[in-house]
């Protein structure tokens, strides 16, 4: 059981190094020295969270450190060693590690970590349609990340962290989130591989780390290979984002 | 099979046990109100086609705590006629009428959006009988929410949802403390989604959405909540 879960970890691991990459730091065990990145924009391409995964069920948790780039075992998963998890359908909550966090892995740890999603609504009128709280285009121009990531210079002034999740927005509930999912596939009308899709839009998360440490981070997609218009024949499971951490303590996140 | 019955009758006993030993004082105050089977709009469906129903997008459906009145909003005409003004508590809106939300003017995306309503949710993990009080303004404010639906597993919702099977449960012990559109405090408790209210259901068919729920409004300005039911 250990073994097998140590050898996905190590592939979750090896996919997750990019050619921009910093080279992700030695697996401990202990975690506690650690070995931090340094105030930098890092890539992580296909990460491989559960390559099982369908819309039947949760996928299986996968746990990251920011500061260290790297995938954190889910024995950890009650310290301080990670800042984020990838959790529940489709690895679509972004949990903070946060001892509050109610309904996450991180709930009674020791977890300080906070999560808050950028929402400006001039920006998203070029994509989304701002009363419905859905995608006006698909795909999205992927112009529109860069242009989204690059805007966020600094944690924006009374910016509302949270220790619960981000996650699909405006799915079935009122919050706002990182990724549409279109679950019937209403914008595909009688396509049925277009059901169950899960969209990224060009939404900047904010994650203030277990150390307090700032990062902007972008979800570029949740598909192997992040295609542009994903749909049923793309597998799922595979998270590439993009993230740039201050390292200093301060709320510049102006880094290039 | 033969453990699954021994298993239900365990359970059973168990039940029959509580109930004999509970000499808990009955909780004191006015009656709630009990609404069931409130058939939402029964006619649409988004996914697979089914037969006597249209795939289109959901109705959203208006309900009044004071006058129990309901309507289903199914055109333009309907909104601008009948979305904004206080006549309306909660609307059930969204796939299967799941996403409930209060009647607030501010909420964008909402019904009520641009009304006069001053609707406003705040959620407690507390059996209905056991909130005796509304929260807060200051709760309202920091921890409110527009409405309820799926519950993800983060508590903001008012059912689970699994995907390997679609079937709505709904959560246990947990309340809806409301202002209602006009500003009074009031709880709810959503009950279920299927018609005749049935403890489980197992089949992806069963005839919904039917809402059953329970409220209370306090009519008298103040924030007390307890019910004799």
């Amino acid at each position: 059981m250990n073994t097998k879960l140590l050898g996905l970890l190590a592939i979750a691991l090896l996919a997750a190094c990019s050619k921009d990459d910093a080279p992700p730091g030695p697996e401990e065990p202990g975690g506690s020295a650690g070995n931090p990145v340094k105030t930098g924009t890092y890539r992580v391409v296909n990460l491989v969270a559960d390559t099982n995964a369908t819309s039947a069920g949760d996928a299986v948790s996968l746990y990251y450190s920011l500061e260290e780039n790297r995938v954190v075992p889910a024995s950890q998963r009650q310290t301080g060693n990670w800042d984020i998890v990838f959790y529940g359908i489709y690895n679509s909550s972004v949990y903070p590690n946060n001892g509050n966090a109610v309904g996450s892995p991180g709930f009674g740890g020791p977890g300080k970590a906070e999560i808050a999603v950028i929402v400006d609504r001039k920006f998203d009128v070029a994509y989304y349609d701002t009363t419905h709280f859905k995608p006006t285009q698909l795909p999205i121009p992927a112009a529109l990340w860069s242009e989204a990531y690059n805007k966020v210079t600094t944690v924006p002034a009374g910016l509302r962290f949270v220790t619960r999740d981000i996650g699909l927005d405006h799915f079935l509930g009122g919050f706002d989130g990182w990724g549409y999912y279109d679950f019937y596939g209403s914008l595909f009308p009688g396509n049925p591989q277009k059901a169950h899709v899960v969209y990224t839009m060009p939404r900047v998360l904010i994650v203030k780390t277990h150390k307090g440490r700032y990062a902007k981070l972008i979800m570029e997609s949740i598909y192997k290979d992040s295609p542009a218009n994903p749909d049923r024949t793309h597998k799922p499971g595979y998270i590439t984002f993009r993230y740039s951490i201050q390292m200093d303590g301060s709320t510049n996140l102006n880094i290039p | 099979m033969k453990l699954r019955i021994l298993i239900i009758s365990a359970g059973v006993l168990l039940a029959a046990c509580g109930k004999s030993s509970n000499d808990k004082p009955a909780p004191t105050g006015p009656a709630s109100t009990l609404i069931s089977d409130l058939q939402a709009d029964t006619g649409a469906s988004v996914g697979e086609p089914e037969e006597g129903k249209e795939q289109r997008p959901f109705y959203s459906l208006t309900f009044s705590f004071t006058t129990q009145r309901s309507r289903l909003i199914k055109s333009k005409a309907d909104s601008i006629q009948y979305l904004k003004n206080t006549d309306w508590d909660i609307a059930f809106t969204q796939e299967y009428n799941s996403y409930v939300v209060v009647n607030n003017g501010a909420f964008t995306g909402t019904p009520g959006a641009g009304g006069p309503g001053k609707g406003a949710m705040v959620i407690v993990e507390k059996p209905y009988d056991q909130v005796t009080e509304a929260p807060s303004d200051e709760t309202f404010e920091n921890n409110g929410v527009h409405g309820v639906g799926w519950d993800s597993g983060n508590g903001y919702g008012w059912f689970f949802y699994s995907l390997s099977n679609h079937i709505c449960v709904p959560v246990k012990n947990r309340t809806f403390v409301l202002r209602t559109a006009s500003g009074k405090y009031a709880k709810l408790a959503l009950l279920n989604i299927y018609k005749g209210n049935p403890p489980v259901v197992t089949d992806l068919f069963w005839p919904a959405p039917y809402l059953t729920f329970k409220y209370f409004v306090q009519t008298d300005g103040s924030r007390r909540l307890n019910t004799s039911n």
